[in-house]
């Protein structure tokens, strides 16, 4: 009998870097060439199997990256078990937002959150700017986790959300066997009761 | 800031979303919350913000609290029986997206307790607060803004001339419609009240300018006899005034003053304010040859006979047959003076240049211009341009416009006197040959000193108001859209058919002021909003094409070129 965990991925970044694109291979193992820009969030759901015999759904939250979305991703990220943050290589400024994302995140987010920084389109690397040795220093020193993505090709992106679902589980406990609701989650989660409190905090803040 | 800015007039404590919600829950949970309700808020969070997929049933992270949110309140105002209302459903999201769950109930709470927002979530016992919210509503727009008031009415009425004002409203719901009904009859009343009110000043407008033209009048008589006694024929002196009495007795009080008054007033007005003191000024370097002239009006008619069918009299220049605009189309600024479009200077509404210039009559270029200079010396009397005109019409023939202009006001007058009895519309084509079958003279606020030509024509052009009056009169089934084909012998006959609507801009083309309000500057704003680079417009090809099939399109019966002209620059930065 596998065990189930089911734990809420959002993805985070600059617009264009490619998060949408990156979830959509992700889930349907699809490209296409020229994608709307998100509107709001879209929300998809992606099991993923581990070699121990569990399985991990991830409820994935693709938000928008547009300036304009910007108030809105608390809403998204609270309650999250696990960040994505995007960056795109052959934008330097990119991994600038990205690291601005880690930092909200590392300061609103729930403590335990998992927090992956994830270059994509790895396959225009003859356009690169930023460099992996960059990008891996800094995810080192910040202690997330790294990975180098092309959601074009495919390649890295099953990786890296394996990766992700083979560090969750070990820090959080399965919150529900089935999707309950928030108050079914609630009580028995540890975890998601540190996070309404972490949450009420931040809203507090960002009453402004 | 919520908080603070919606306040807490009710002096809900913090506790209350909680104490709210631990109802909520217990009418839940023993299943005493009506279903229907129930049914209503899950169907209204469906359709809140949907594309943020924040409150999606069963996934959105903020569902539950919204529907506990929409729950308690609910229960908060159970004991009112007021029940759950479409839309609360937003109002609360936007709330939550901004705060917590329960001091945003508090403001929820407070803020649908106002005034208006009681009345329109109050359900269906609040029906009667609502539709007094629209009666007063509809009474302060009809009270501050009569003509839009009458406008929306009208556009209602006519929604097939507007594409793009399709009303949803009717349809979607019947008690909307309901009210619209009720709506309507508010309007009706303003707009009867504001006719009788346009009555009266129509009345009084008349009346000044009746006082205006006799006191004009008098000290042209004064003048005229002192400074040129040889040539001072007192039938001449005497028309004026005649014409004024013989075209008063036609002018009766339309039986719709809003359609009719207007024009007449212009009429009045134009004749009263550039009437006299232009034939005035004007006597002195042209006060002879007579015959000469005379010959040159014939020449004109006979320009002018080659009538086009679809021509719109409407750009119709005052300064005679010749003048005939091909060029000008006129609008109204502000203050309600004619203004022609053409004109770069005036700062009128429309920034669009239309160049009514029929397709076929364009080989009468030089006639143009000399339109265009003239309606341009009646706006601001530029003396460049009236020594445009001057030098345009006399390289054409020997006669100098003015003379000719003189001399056949000087026949209309002195015919007018003469043949008093008869129909002041007729001497027109009798006497003086009729070139100024053009002479409608839509609005002509009196400016100073207007140019000669124009005021000398004023004679003419208000007997030929009285005999369309009549005709008018007579023959009310007329037709305005339809233009009959010009006859040549007598190329009045086109005159006559008057718009019964009191749209100057385009005289014979039913309701065209707001054809080119509501499609042909709407249309072409959408179509310059469309551009890449909306600086980018400028007057080649594309913008004047698109300009050109909004004005097809709007007035299909109506052909004209549109043209560049000066209004519509290219930005350079």
């Amino acid at each position: 009998m596998s065990k189930q965990f089911q734990f809420k991925l959002v993805l985070l970044g600059e617009s264009a870097v490619g998060k949408s694109s990156l979830v959509l291979r992700f889930v349907k193992d699809q490209f296409d060439d020229y994608r709307e820009s998100t509107i709001g969030a879209a929300f998809l759901t992606q099991t993923v199997s581990l070699d121990d015999g569990t399985s991990v759904k991830f409820e994935i939250w693709d938000t928008a990256g547009q300036e304009r979305y910007k108030s809105l991703a608390p809403m998204y990220y609270r309650n999250a078990n696990c960040a994505v943050v995007v960056y795109d290589i052959t934008q330097s400024s990119s991994l600038e937002k990205a690291r601005s994302w880690i930092r909200e995140l590392q300061r609103q987010a729930d403590p335990s959150i998992v927090i992956a920084l994830c270059g994509n389109k790895s396959d225009l690397a003859a356009r690169r700017q930023v460099s992996e040795e960059e990008a891996k220093k800094y995810a080192e020193e910040e202690g997330l986790m790294w990975g180098e993505t092309s959601a074009k090709s495919g390649d890295g992106v099953s990786e890296i959300f394996t990766e992700i679902a083979k560090r969750l589980p070990k820090i959080a406990p399965p919150s529900a066997r089935a999707p309950g609701g928030r108050a079914a989650a609630a009580r028995t989660g540890v975890d998601l009761n540190k996070q309404t409190n972490a949450s009420g905090e931040q809203n507090e803040q960002c009453n402004c | 800031m919520w908080q603070n800015a919606v306040g807490n007039e009710l002096a809900l404590s913090k506790d209350a979303f909680k104490a709210c919600m631990t109802r909520a829950n217990r009418a839940l949970s023993s299943g005493s919350f009506p279903t229907a309700v129930l049914d209503l808020i899950e169907d209204d969070i469906k359709n809140t913000l949907p594309s943020l997929h924040l409150f999606m049933p069963g996934t959105g992270p903020l569902y539950q609290d919204l529907k506990d949110m929409l729950c308690a309140w609910v229960v908060a105002r159970s004991d009112e029986g007021l029940g759950y209302v479409r839309g609360v459903a937003k109002i609360s999201a936007m709330i939550l997206l901004n705060m917590e769950s329960a001091p945003g109930f508090i403001v929820l709470r407070n803020l649908l307790e106002r005034h208006c927002m009681r009345s329109f979530y109050g359900g269906i016992s609040s029906k009667d607060d609502v539709e007094a919210y629209y009666r007063i509503f509809d009474t302060l727009l009809a009270d501050g803004m009569p003509k839009s008031t009458y406008l929306a009415a009208r556009r209602q009425k006519n929604a097939n001339a507007h594409p793009g004002l399709v009303d949803i409203s009717e349809e979607s719901d019947p008690e909307k419609a309901q009210r619209r009904s009720k709506r309507k009859e508010v309007k009706a009343k303003a707009k009867a009240a504001k006719e009788v009110k346009e009555a009266n000043v129509a009345e009084m407008e008349q009346l000044i300018a009746k006082l205006q033209s006799e006191i004009a009048q008098r000290d042209a008589c004064e003048v005229v006899s002192r400074r040129y006694t040889s040539i001072a024929d007192p039938e001449q002196l005497a028309s004026p005034a005649s014409s004024i009495e013989e075209m008063e007795e036609p002018v009766v009080p339309p039986s719709s003053p809003i359609e009719e008054i207007p024009d007449n007033v212009a009429m009045v007005q134009g004749e009263a304010g550039n009437d006299r003191d232009g034939s005035e000024a004007s006597q002195s370097p042209f006060d002879s040859d007579t015959d000469a002239t005379d010959g040159a009006d014939d020449m004109e008619v006979e320009e002018t006979e080659v009538e086009v069918p679809g021509v719109a009299d409407a750009a119709v220049v005052p300064g005679g047959a010749l003048r005939r605009s091909n060029a000008a189309f006129f609008g109204r600024n502000n203050q309600g003076e004619a203004v022609i479009l053409d004109r770069a200077s005036s700062g009128d509404s429309y920034d669009l240049h239309v160049a009514s210039e029929p397709l076929s009559k364009r080989q009468n270029q030089p006639k143009k211009r000399k339109a265009v200079a003239h309606a341009s010396d009646l706006e601001d009397d530029i003396p460049e341009a009236a020594a445009a005109s001057g030098t345009k019409a006399s390289d054409k023939r020997p006669a100098k416009p003015v003379d000719s202009m003189f001399s056949s006001s000087l026949a209309a007058a002195s015919a007018s006197a003469a043949s008093r009895a008869s129909t002041p519309g007729m001497l027109i084509s009798s006497k003086a040959a009729s070139p100024i079958k053009a002479t409608v003279l839509p609005v002509l606020k009196s400016k100073a000193p207007t140019g000669m030509r124009d005021t000398t024509l004023m004679d003419v052009s208000v007997s030929a108001d009285t005999s369309i009056t009549k005709a008018k009169g007579q023959k009310a089934t007329a037709v305005p859209n339809q233009r009959a084909p010009a006859k040549p012998e007598r190329p009045r006959a086109t005159q006559k058919k008057r718009p019964a609507t009191s749209d100057v801009p385009l005289p014979n083309i039913k309701n065209s002021k707001a054809i080119w309000r509501g499609q042909v500057v709407p249309s072409y704003i959408h179509f310059v909003a469309t551009l890449d680079n909306l600086w980018d417009a400028d007057s080649t090809g594309e913008e004047i094409d698109a300009l050109q099939q909004s004005w097809s399109t709007a007035f299909p019966n109506h052909k004209h070129l549109v043209t560049a002209g000066t209004m519509i620059y290219k930005v350079d930065y």
